[in-house]
């Protein structure tokens, strides 16, 4: 590993500390969703990925879709600290005008980041891995998908599409925070057996704890690099909303945001 | 004589056969045309299965990935099933793929409502970085395919089954100006403005007919200044479609005429469905008999309005 754990642990509490900066500032953003994931995109883009050097030199770089676009937010600090952007950038950016054109530079090979249609980006990430399989390209392509987001089909004609191709240069990691919108998943339509289905669909499946940075890296690490005929989709069993202990498997917080005095107990929570 | 979704599969076989890097991607459809690109260039032929959602989501990958992307399906359902994700890749995110869809209008009615793209243009039309194509002949067909090894935007094709043949010259068909104007006087007493079938049946009888002028809008949007400029030259505009009336030809021109201004009497002739579809089955003709539009009372239509003038 580039860094340690505990550094890594430090860079995502930045992170979640800084997500809430910019976005309890503009006053709007999915932070349950966003911290949901913060751990596996640290990792991601510190140990894993082959990021690009600056915003206009992404050629050859492995590519990234955030298919649960409301959860795209956390990479903003990610950005920050990996030299795209400085603060003081980023603040110009994520406010009621603010231009995106810099960070569609970055997030034009994929990331939905504010679309948040769901269902669609499991699609692309399987198209951008049969590209890389034609044209003999080498990088690597990650999605995130939300669990929730998997009772979209178009999400399993895209499974049946990686699987039928053998995309194993094709990793897509489920948040399974067991939340949807309104309430826990197997409550409203039971998912389980869960990884299972993927099996079934002719992809490598599995489990890790999505907040655990150690096992993070380490499934990411042997998977992502596997060509073994198969795609890779790695289930991160996660908390939505971890980071704010107040937060955590509350139904009806997908849209919640700190307001008012709830900004400072969020900053005083932070974990 | 070759069907304009033949014309436009088989230039595109010669263009990756002189080294395009094209890919055709396919939800369980194929055509006459594409049986020698799946034997010659099998790895480039990709097939989503019956999931139209997928066939744009992974031509956007694809298209992202570097691929020139030409993604085809059975319309309305490319349009229908997939249009989020339509709206999301290649009206927000101007992912430059070439969705082609085969039926237009009524062409196969006898399958039914489900069957009938009859909506498609509207929905194209009202996202506004998507450019809708309604390919009239040969000529429009292959040079669309032409244009696909450097288009940077995003494409709608749509194609009409009954459409063969060529009908306009090189100069005629110009995808700059997405219409075709039949007659070159300087006045007439009616414009009748359509797109795709009706530009081939009615055209010999416009012929024909001095003062009636044929406008051909194979492209949506096309140049504005330049159609306003070939609609102002007549007195009344008659509009003919096999869309539904919301969105389609009769409502781009209703809204040009509106926005420029510009005050004509304007008859719109298109289908209306307000109070649900047949309750047995249909065909083309059935239908266009059924609406009042059928090309001899179409023609009837044109002449009392003309005559009312």
């Amino acid at each position: 590993m580039k860094h340690t754990v505990t550094e890594l642990q430090e860079k995502v509490f930045s992170y979640r500390k800084r997500f809430l900066e910019l976005f309890t500032t503009v006053g709007f953003g999915h932070v349950t969703t966003a911290f949901s994931w913060a751990e596996i995109a640290a990792v991601l883009y510190n140990e894993i990925m082959n990021v690009p050097q600056n915003t206009d030199d992404t050629d050859g770089c492995d590519k990234m879709v955030v298919s649960k676009g409301h959860g795209a937010g956390i990479l903003f600090p990610i950005f920050e600290d990996l030299g795209y952007f400085t603060k003081e950038q980023m603040n110009d950016i994520v406010r009621i005008g603010g231009s995106n054109k810099e960070l569609r530079k970055l997030f034009y090979p994929g990331f939905d980041f504010y679309g948040g249609s769901l269902g669609i980006g499991a699609g692309v990430a399987a198209g951008l891995a049969k590209a890389a399989k034609l044209s003999g390209q080498s990088w690597k392509v990650f999605c995130v998908v939300g669990d929730a987001e998997c009772y979209e089909g178009s999400v399993w004609e895209a499974i049946n599409f990686a699987g039928h191709n053998k995309l194993d240069n094709l990793t897509v990691i489920v948040d399974r925070n067991r939340l949807g919108c309104s309430d826990f998943t197997e409550h409203m339509l039971a998912m389980e057996p869960f990884a299972e289905k993927w099996s079934s669909f002719n992809w490598d499946v599995s489990e890790t704890d999505g907040h655990d940075i150690e096992k993070i890296y380490d499934v990411l690490h042997e998977k992502s690099d596997a060509r073994d005929g198969k795609p890779h989709c790695i289930i991160a069993n996660t908390k939505k909303g971890q980071g704010l202990d107040y937060l955590i498997d509350k139904p009806l917080m997908h849209g919640y945001m700190p307001k008012g005095e709830d900004i400072e107990k969020a900053f005083r929570s932070l974990k | 004589m070759l069907s304009v979704r033949d014309a436009f599969f088989g230039e595109i076989y010669k263009l990756v056969k002189s080294g395009e890097d094209i890919c055709v991607i396919t939800a369980d459809l194929g055509a006459p045309s594409l049986d020698d690109f799946r034997r010659d260039f099998p790895e480039r032929y990709i097939s989503v299965g019956i999931a139209e959602q997928s066939l744009v989501s992974v031509a956007s990958g694809l298209s992202l990935g570097g691929k020139k992307v030409v993604a085809y399906g059975l319309n309305p359902f490319p349009a229908t099933r997939a249009f989020d994700q339509v709206r999301c890749l290649m009206a927000e995110l101007n992912v430059p793929i070439t969705l082609c869809a085969l039926n237009a209008g009524l062409c196969s009615a006898e399958c039914g409502y489900t069957h009938m793209p009859v909506e498609d243009v509207g929905m194209m039309r009202m996202l506004g970085n998507i450019r809708t194509f309604n390919p009239t002949d040969e000529t429009i067909a292959v040079k669309l395919a032409r244009e696909t090894a450097e288009c940077k935007y995003p494409r709608f094709i749509r194609f009409d089954k009954s459409l063969k043949g060529t009908l306009y010259s090189d100069a005629q068909a110009d995808l700059a100006d997405g219409f075709v104007g039949l007659k070159t006087d300087a006045h007439y007493d009616i414009g009748v403005v359509t797109s795709g079938c009706y530009a081939k049946e009615l055209r010999e009888w416009t012929l024909n007919e001095t003062g009636v002028q044929l406008i051909d809008i194979f492209e949506f949007p096309n140049n504005k200044d330049k159609l306003i400029e070939s609609i102002s030259k007549c007195d009344a505009i008659v509009t003919v479609e096999e869309n539904v009336l919301s969105g389609g030809v009769g409502s781009y021109i209703s809204e040009l005429l509106s926005d420029r201004g510009m005050h004509k009497p304007l008859k719109r002739l298109g289908l209306n469905f307000e109070n649900g579809y047949y309750d047995v089955f249909t065909s083309r003709e059935y239908i266009r008999k059924d609406q009042g539009l059928s090309v001899e009372r179409i023609i009837r239509t044109i002449e009392t309005i003309r005559r009312e003038k």
